[in-house]
């Protein structure tokens, strides 16, 4: 008899199958010994167990137990009922968090746009030599919109003289 | 003056109305009556006198929490006894992950021992007298381990499913039968052998 088989004799003992398993179970009972055997055993068992078990009796007293429930019970209560009090860092974190967040947020913002605008950077983009004494030259270069712009100033004179864009490929 | 309720002679529905009013004198007369009966259920699942007391006590406490819940759709000590073997069913996963093993790799019951017993033919409680069967009960329920002990004990003495076994022990309905079936073969072994000893 294999392990499914031994399952399903009890399951068939616990009313557990369905009325077709039911009948299957029935007629291989009708023909087999070993499972008639083993599935008295487990009748047994079961009906020595029925109604069998050990009475125990709670080893302290009623008026002593109780008053340990009641102490409990309050004890709880009084946790339920008391304000939760935040530790004092939680406290301050809770107000410091969103303004420090806030903060970052906006520096870098501010280094992005400072960035994207600044003449030094722009300077840098045009490369050197592009400069003279005379005159100075400020590019900006866009890869995305495939267009630089470049910024010609005339320094003796201390004013913009011009300023074109110019098409890359 | 208002009389003071005879709480003894009430029934225990009407006493989980006045507890559920907040009644605590009544929910006093509940515990004083099922008190043996919740213990004894912590008892023979957790077998130890101390746990016992503990998980039988935090379920009274529970069960005043959650008063409001009860409907009657069962009996009251019905419900309550669920509350104490929910918690032992906690308290042996507890027990099992501090002894880092886990509840599912607990597969003694898939060893194949049970499939190699003998058969005991003779029914060995028969003639017995009720306290001493009573007793090579417990003896040999003693002797399972905790998970075929609870199985045994949800089957049996319960009248749990298969399925609602499964759910509450958080495991498959396989595994469930796996255990009965070695529990129960186990048990019959045990009892055989305690006629032995006395006979």
């Amino acid at each position: 008899m294999n392990n499914d088989q031994q399952l399903k004799l009890q399951s068939y003992l616990d009313d557990e199958l369905s009325p077709r398993e039911n009948r299957q179970v029935t007629e291989w009972l009708a023909v087999d010994s070993d499972a008639r055997a083993l599935l008295a055993e487990l009748k047994n068992t079961t009906s020595a167990l029925s109604g069998n078990e050990l009475e125990v009796k709670l080893p302290e007293g009623r008026d002593f137990y109780f008053s340990k429930i009641q102490r409990q019970l309050e004890r709880e209560a009084k946790v339920q009922a008391a304000p939760v009090r935040e530790p004092v860092l939680a406290r301050l974190w809770k107000y410091v968090l969103p303004l420090a967040g806030t903060a970052a947020a906006v520096i870098v913002f501010a280094m992005v746009l400072q960035k994207q605008i600044s003449p030094a950077t722009l300077a840098y983009v045009a490369g050197e030599g592009e400069t003279s004494e005379e005159m100075s030259a400020y590019t900006y270069h866009s890869q995305a919109d495939g267009m630089t712009v470049v910024w010609l100033a005339d320094n003796s004179a201390a004013t913009e003289v011009s300023s074109e864009a110019i098409e890359i490929q | 003056m208002p009389t003071t309720p005879d709480y003894t002679s009430q029934a225990d529905s009407e006493l989980v109305k006045s507890s559920q009013k907040g009644d605590m004198r009544a929910f006093e007369e509940l515990v004083g009556r099922h008190r043996d009966k919740i213990y004894a259920r912590a008892f023979s699942m957790m077998r130890n006198e101390e746990e016992a007391i503990d998980l039988s006590q935090e379920a009274w406490v529970k069960a005043w929490q959650r008063l409001v819940q009860f409907q009657g759709d069962s009996s009251f000590v019905t419900w309550m006894t669920r509350i104490v073997i929910n918690l032992c069913l906690d308290q042996l996963r507890k027990n099992k992950r501090q002894r880092a093993e886990s509840i599912e790799a607990m597969d003694e019951d898939g060893g194949g021992v049970e499939r190699h017993l003998p058969v005991v033919t003779v029914n060995p409680t028969e003639g017995l007298e009720r306290g001493e069967l009573r007793q090579r009960i417990d003896k040999a329920l003693a002797q399972l381990s905790k998970e075929h002990r609870t199985v045994l004990i949800l089957h049996e003495f319960e009248d749990l499913e298969y399925k609602e076994i499964a759910k509450r022990m958080g495991c498959s309905i396989g595994t469930v039968m796996s255990r009965l079936f070695y529990a129960r073969r186990r048990m019959a072994s045990l009892l055989q052998s305690l006629k032995k000893e006395r006979t």
